[in-house]
C-alpha cells in the first residue's frame, strides 16, 4: 500500500481542509490500513495534547513588564513633541 | 482621565485604530492594554522564557507605534501584530543561533522509519495532561521544532490561525505552510510515540 501519499492528507483531513474526493480515497484506506489510522488517532491526539497543555499555561501579563511598554512610549511621545 | 479611558475601553478596535492614527496616544494604548496577554503568551511559547517574552512584547510595540501609519487595515490588526511579533521572535532565534528551518537530522531519519510500526497510543491512559512526565515531554519537544516550524504550529494549531492567516504574516504560500504544520506535527507526534513505545508495559496494555 502507499501509505507515503496519505500522511499529508492525514493532516488535512485534520483540519477540514481536504475536497470530498481525497476524503473518501482517505477514509477507504484509513478502513484497511491499521498503520494510517494508528497514525491518524495519534497525530489528532498530539495536537489536541499540545493544544490544551498550552491553553493551561496562559499567563497574564506582569505589571512591571506592562507598565515598561508605557514608560517607554512615553518618551517616544516626548521626543515627537520636538 | 479616568473618564477618557473609559470611554476608550467601548470603542470598537478600528475605531481606536482611526484614533491613534490621529495621533491619540491614549487610544493606542488602549490598543496594547487589549492585545499585550496574546503578544507576551506567544513569546512565551516563541522564546521560552519570560525575559525574552518581555523584550519581544515591547519591541513589537514599539514597532508597531511607528508602523501604524503604514496599517492599511488590509489584514486584520492582530494579524498585522502578529507579523512584527514573528519577525521580531525571529530576529531573536537568529541571535540566539536557534536553527529556524533545519531539523536535527538524526530526527529527520527517525520520522520515515518509525512510520512503520507506532501502536496506537491514544487512548493510552497516560496520553493525558495529568501526567507530568508527558507535559514535560510536549514543552520540550515543541521547544525541539527549528523555529520557523514551532511558529507556524503554534500559530495554527494552538492560537488557530487559518493557514491564508499565517501565510500573510510570515510571506509565505499557503500550501508551504500547511507542508510546514504537517512536518511538525509528525516530529512531535514522533516524539510522544517514543515515549509511549519506551514505556511499554508500565501502563495499560492497548
Ligand atoms: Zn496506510
Amino acid at each position: 500500500m502507499k501509505c507515503e501519499k496519505y500522511l499529508e492528507l492525514i493532516s488535512l483531513y485534520l483540519d477540514k481542509e481536504l475536497d470530498q474526493m481525497l476524503i473518501d480515497d482517505l477514509e477507504e484506506h484509513l478502513s484497511l490500513c491499521a498503520r494510517c489510522l494508528a497514525l491518524f488517532h495519534t497525530m489528532e491526539k498530539t495536537v489536541s495534547l499540545s493544544r490544551t497543555y498550552y491553553k493551561q499555561r496562559h499567563c497574564k501579563v506582569p505589571r512591571n513588564v506592562s507598565s515598561q511598554i508605557f514608560y517607554h512610549l512615553r518618551i517616544i511621545y516626548k521626543k515627537e513633541k520636538f | 482621565m479616568e473618564q477618557k479611558s473609559k470611554a476608550l475601553a467601548v470603542l470598537k478596535e478600528n475605531e481606536l485604530i482611526e484614533r491613534a492614527k490621529n495621533k491619540d496616544h491614549a487610544a493606542f494604548e488602549e490598543l496594547v492594554k487589549r492585545n499585550q496577554a496574546r503578544i507576551y503568551n506567544l513569546g512565551l511559547k516563541l522564546l521560552g522564557n519570560k525575559e525574552d517574552a518581555a523584550d519581544l512584547l515591547q519591541e513589537t510595540f514599539i514597532n508597531a507605534y511607528y508602523a501604524l501609519p503604514k496599517f492599511e487595515g488590509k489584514s486584520a490588526f492582530s494579524t498585522w501584530l502578529y507579523r512584527i511579533a514573528t519577525n521580531n521572535a525571529f530576529m531573536k532565534m537568529r541571535k540566539k543561533k536557534i536553527p529556524l528551518v533545519r531539523f536535527e537530522s538524526d530526527r529527520d531519519a527517525s520520522e520515515q522509519k518509525n512510520f512503520t510500526d507506532v501502536p496506537d497510543w491514544s487512548n493510552d491512559p497516560r496520553a493525558h495532561l495529568k501526567n507530568e512526565e508527558l507535559k514535560i515531554l510536549l514543552e520540550k519537544s515543541v521547544d525541539a521544532l527549528p523555529g520557523k516550524y514551532k511558529t507556524i504550529f503554534v500559530l495554527h494549531d494552538i492560537e488557530g490561525f487559518s493557514t491564508e492567516e499565517i501565510s500573510k504574516m510570515l510571506d509565505l504560500s499557503v500550501p508551504a505552510v500547511k507542508s510546514r504544520i504537517h512536518r511538525s506535527r509528525m516530529f512531535l507526534r514522533d516524539k510522544l510515540s517514543q515515549y509511549f513505545q519506551s514505556h511499554a508495559g508500565h501502563g495499560a496494555k492497548l
